[in-house]
């Protein structure tokens, strides 16, 4: 296969080129569309982000600010000044009361506590506080701005939730009196990172200057591995992306090796299609190759298959009509040389052999009337029979060298045979052969009648020699569309290969005293009145000899009909 | 139709309040002849909780109409106001400073939300004025917040939180060691109930650990975020301290989630209120464990069953228990008085509060509510079930129902430790 495929370099090389010009432009566009994608999500992914976190910054800003507005809203109160400076626990009025109950209505605020200069708690609203105790002040993680200091956060723990602590100090006249403190619910401030959630994917942290982060829910946790980081919020308090679960690339990188994926099996599948394209190819061209090889090494009889699809099936067709026709002309050429050749020696024979045996059959003749012997007057007729039949041998043999060319015409089949029949009917009886004449009496064949008669002659006699011991001699006639056939069978000894093989060729005889020239000369006038010879035998079964010549022209066939139908 | 009775009610309720008196209150009753009590409700009437509000409306009127028949009251003369808080503190707080002043009540009573509750509570505390509790049901103002005239008569989530315990206790802590993960309203309802819980358990020897804890605001609206953290915990157990429209937002945002499938949910204190079964409807799944402080099918008995008919053909839709517990709180105050025989001596008629014993809608045949008089909190049946498919109480289509009831202690129980 190898070497067929090496010879058909051609195909292979136009295979394989188609190949290459398939592929690379995919390749490339793949790898140009992956390059692409990979960019163009990286730098929405990226600006995604950055924008949902500089949003979240300012949300909490935002929210910072608007807690802290409360806190001196709280602090300029008049009525804050008066119980700081008194240094005495006081309760808050209705007013005050009503005031932080307002602002804090939201729920973003447990609570407000105020202490005078020396840190000493004066009063708090609500009185009661369910967060932890105040004492725990001074531990926290302290950060100051310009206007505030932020405490904390304490973590949700011991089934609270989380918090931290705006402060403020009160300054009255110059001087600072006191401060304030607003307890500030944690997860109103982490939740306004609550659009960088995405579930599975990446989530907000809140970090601290305490190193703490924080969930958005305000739960305090262990975050994965960082993203990005923001700005920060406060001193040393960002907002930290951080990936949870999937990578945050897991879509595009999904479609990604799904594209290469397609691409790679695209590859193959045209690979393999090519592949598969290449050896059908071969294996269509290869037989004509192998063929036209055959016929320069002058094999005339190669035939290739005519199975190929579309144009491989026309070009075998092509080829086997051109080998057939080539043989057929080469044979015919031989022949024709052969039979020149043999003509011309035929033509000197006959001359040679002829003259002389005229002389010697008229000076038998004459010596045979004069003679009185009656011995020696049949012993004269034996040598004149003789020399009747070697003359029939040489006319036979330039018969063969010197075909005559049909005169064909319309020929009722059944005159001839009952010719044949009559001629050869004391040699059937003498030899005790039963004859069956079947079939349509009625066909008139395209063919010379002195050729037919020969034809069938011939072949009759060779039946009766196969049946020297008696047996059936059948003779049946078949119309076919544009044929009649004549089928003779003979119970005689039959033939076995060999002789069935060479049967047709000139000079080979399995007769004693045969010429071998009989079913070469049939085979040669069945030819000349464009019919086929066909013979099957087998030994001790017989032989059947089958010819099959053209039917007359209706214009004939009528004209003769209306006088000669009738049945064999 | 009922829709329609149901907002014809509620507007007539407006237009009552608009018209008659300022500030959002109305005068129920009156009668001059008898022993005079006035009555300053709170209740949000309009807002997330305003059902809550809407239905203490109408179970205080069928109260009233119910002493006014009554031979036992026959010499009551019970006047009652109702303010609109809209679920805010500051409103609340000058409502009742209000009812004080202008109004002259003897009793203020109602207020919905435990953090408003412990405002008005403060706000009040001076004015000597007795403070009659209908459905906050934080501790802490029945312990470290009481002020003498204050009385609470609805169960509170230490009770609630006491019977969740012995439920788990019996049902989930035999085979292993329990995930329970908490998510409440961040507000001292939801730290007491959790805090009381964990303490509970600890004390039915519960071998459990706490693998997390969330607390979205009063009236959030969008759990997503909670609930993906929760079904990450994979917790065997998950309490929920949310109540009314919390409580139905969160269900709603979770019964389509892994949540429900994956962990017990439980809620102990209001999750069984009608009011939250009517607005899931069919979107209530099946399989949860929810108690109220009262049911509309349980206990089976004529006075429960009268009180939740009556309300019924007034309103058209079935009580929440803030009806039963307006209701309640209503018949407290007339049975105080009418022991007392008057509203002038205080210390007489807290000392019949403290001591009062009354059978009530929700109290099962043979038992009858009544007073703790260290912590002023009424001690009643609390009852746990499961949710199952019932739709003999329209708009519901879930009820509760394999019971498991639980007797109050013989006092309002304390708390061992801190946790």
């Amino acid at each position: 296969m190898r070497m067929e495929f090496n010879r058909l370099v051609l195909v292979k090389r136009y295979l394989w080129g188609s190949l290459l010009v398939a592929i690379i432009p995919l390749a490339l566009m793949a790898g140009l569309y992956d390059r692409y994608s990979s960019y163009l999500h990286d730098k929405l992914i990226v600006e995604r982000i950055d924008g949902d976190l500089q949003t979240a910054i300012v949300k909490m800003q935002g929210f910072l600010d608007t807690q802290i507005y409360h806190l001196e809203n709280l602090a300029d109160l008049p009525e804050i000044g008066d119980f700081l400076v008194s240094g005495k626990t006081h309760s808050a009025s209705p007013q005050l009361t009503d005031f932080f109950y307002l602002i804090t209505n939201g729920q973003d605020v447990y609570g407000a506590e105020f202490f005078d200069v020396e840190g000493q708690l004066v009063h708090s609203i609500p009185t009661r506080s369910a967060l932890t105790p105040l004492n725990t002040y001074h531990k926290l993680p302290l950060v100051k701005t310009k206007t505030v200091d932020i405490l904390g956060p304490i973590p949700p723990e011991n089934g609270k939730p989380g918090w931290f602590v705006i402060r403020k100090d009160v300054i009255r006249l110059g001087e600072k009196i006191g401060s304030i403190v607003l307890k500030v619910r944690l997860t109103s401030l982490t939740e306004q990172a609550s659009l960088l959630y995405r579930d599975g994917v990446y989530q907000p942290f809140l970090n601290t200057a305490s190193k703490a982060s924080y969930s958005v829910l305000g739960t305090k946790e262990v975050p994965g591995s960082v993203i990005t980081t923001s700005t920060a919020l406060l001193p040393g308090w960002t907002i930290s992306l951080h990936s949870y679960g999937k990578d945050l690339a897991d879509p595009r990188l999904y479609i990604r090796y799904l594209l290469l994926i397609f691409v790679a099996l695209s590859a193959f599948g045209i690979v393999a299609l090519f592949v598969h394209m290449s050896e059908r190819l071969a294996h269509l061209i290869s037989p004509l190759n192998e063929g036209a090889r055959s016929i320069a090494n002058g094999d005339f009889s190669v035939r290739v298959s005519e199975d190929g699809p579309g144009e491989i099936r026309s070009l075998a067709k092509s080829f086997n009509e051109m080998s057939s026709r080539l043989n057929s002309l080469i044979h015919t050429r031989v022949d024709s040389e052969r039979r020149a050749a043999l003509g011309n020696l035929a033509a000197g024979i006959a001359h040679e052999v002829r003259n002389p045996l005229a002389i010697i059959g008229t000076t038998i003749h004459g010596l045979k009337r004069s003679e009185k012997d009656p011995t020696r007057k049949d012993m004269l007729e034996v040598i004149n029979e003789e020399i009747i039949r070697t003359d029939a041998i040489v006319e036979e043999f330039l018969d063969y060298a010197r075909p005559r060319e049909p005169k064909n015409e319309a020929t009722l089949v059944r005159d001839v045979l009952n010719s044949v029949v009559t001629l050869t009917s004391a040699t059937m009886s003498k030899q005790d052969v039963k004859l069956n004449l079947t079939g349509d009496a009625s066909i008139h064949l395209e063919v010379d009648p002195s050729h037919l008669r020969q034809i069938l002659m011939n072949i009759v006699l060779n039946s009766l020699d196969a049946m020297p011991n008696g047996g059936h001699l059948t003779i049946r006639t078949i119309r076919n569309v544009n044929s009649g056939e004549i089928l003779i069978q003979d119970s005689g000894n039959g033939m076995d290969a060999t002789c069935l093989t060479h049967a047709q060729t000139p000079f080979f005889t399995s007769k004693k005293g045969g010429t071998g020239l009989g079913l070469a000369i049939c085979s040669q006038l069945i030819s000349a009145n464009g019919g086929t010879l066909k013979i099957e035998s087998e030994v001790g079964h017989g032989t059947s000899v089958s010819i099959t010549l053209p039917l007359a022209s209706q214009a004939l066939k009528k004209h003769l009909t209306s006088s000669q139908d009738g049945d064999l | 139709m009922r829709l329609h009775k149901t907002l014809s009610l509620f507007f007539f309720t407006l237009l009552h309040l608009s018209i008659t008196v300022p500030m959002g209150t109305v005068w129920a009753q009156a009668n001059d002849e008898k022993i005079r009590a006035n009555v300053g409700c709170l209740y949000p009437l309009t807002g997330p909780a305003g059902l809550y509000g809407r239905d203490s409306v109408v179970s205080i009127k069928m109260a009233q109409d119910f002493i006014k028949k009554s031979q036992r009251y026959k010499s009551l003369d019970l006047r009652v106001k109702i303010g609109d808080t809209r679920s805010k503190s500051l409103r609340a707080v000058q409502l009742a400073r209000s009812f004080i002043d202008k109004g002259q009540v003897d009793f203020l009573c109602g207020v919905v939300s435990s953090r408003i509750a412990l405002a008005v509570n403060e706000a009040t505390r001076k004015r000597n004025v007795f403070f009659i509790g209908t459905d906050h049901a934080s501790p802490v103002i029945v312990s470290e917040a009481l002020q003498p005239y204050y009385f609470r008569m609805s169960n509170g989530t230490r009770q609630s939180m006491l019977a969740g315990a012995k439920y788990i206790k019996t049902n989930y802590s035999k085979t292993k060691r329990l995930k329970i993960a908490f998510i409440g309203p961040d507000y001292d309802y939801g730290y007491s109930a959790w805090r009381d819980l964990r303490s509970f358990l600890k004390k039915q020897k519960v071998d459990f650990e706490i693998s997390g804890e969330f607390w979205p605001k009063l009236f959030e609206q969008n759990y997503a975020i909670y609930i993906k953290k929760l079904i990450d915990l994979k917790a065997d157990i998950v309490i929920n301290g949310h109540w009314g429209h919390d409580l139905v937002s969160f269900i709603k945002q979770a019964r389509n989630s892994s949540l429900f499938k994956q962990s017990v949910f439980m809620n102990f204190d209001a999750g069984g209120n009608f009011e939250v079964l009517s607005e899931l409807g069919a979107d209530m799944p099946l399989g949860l464990v929810l108690s109220a402080r009262h049911h509309v099918n349980w206990p089976e008995t004529q006075e429960n069953k009268s009180f939740v008919q009556t309300f019924f053909s007034r309103t058209g839709r079935y009580p929440s228990y803030a009806a039963e517990g307006a209701y309640s709180g209503i018949m407290a105050i007339a049975e105080a008085v009418r022991q007392a025989g008057s509203v002038l001596d205080k210390e007489k008629l807290r000392d019949v509060f403290e001591n009062l014993k009354l059978k009530l809608p929700e109290d099962p045949h043979g038992f009858m509510s009544y007073m703790d008089p260290h912590s002023h909190q009424i001690l009643q049946v609390q009852a746990i079930g499961k949710t199952v498919a019932n739709d003999h109480f329209n708009p519901a289509k879930v009820l509760l129902s394999d019971w498991s009831i639980y007797y109050p202690p013989s006092s309002w129980p304390l708390l061992e430790e801190k946790n």
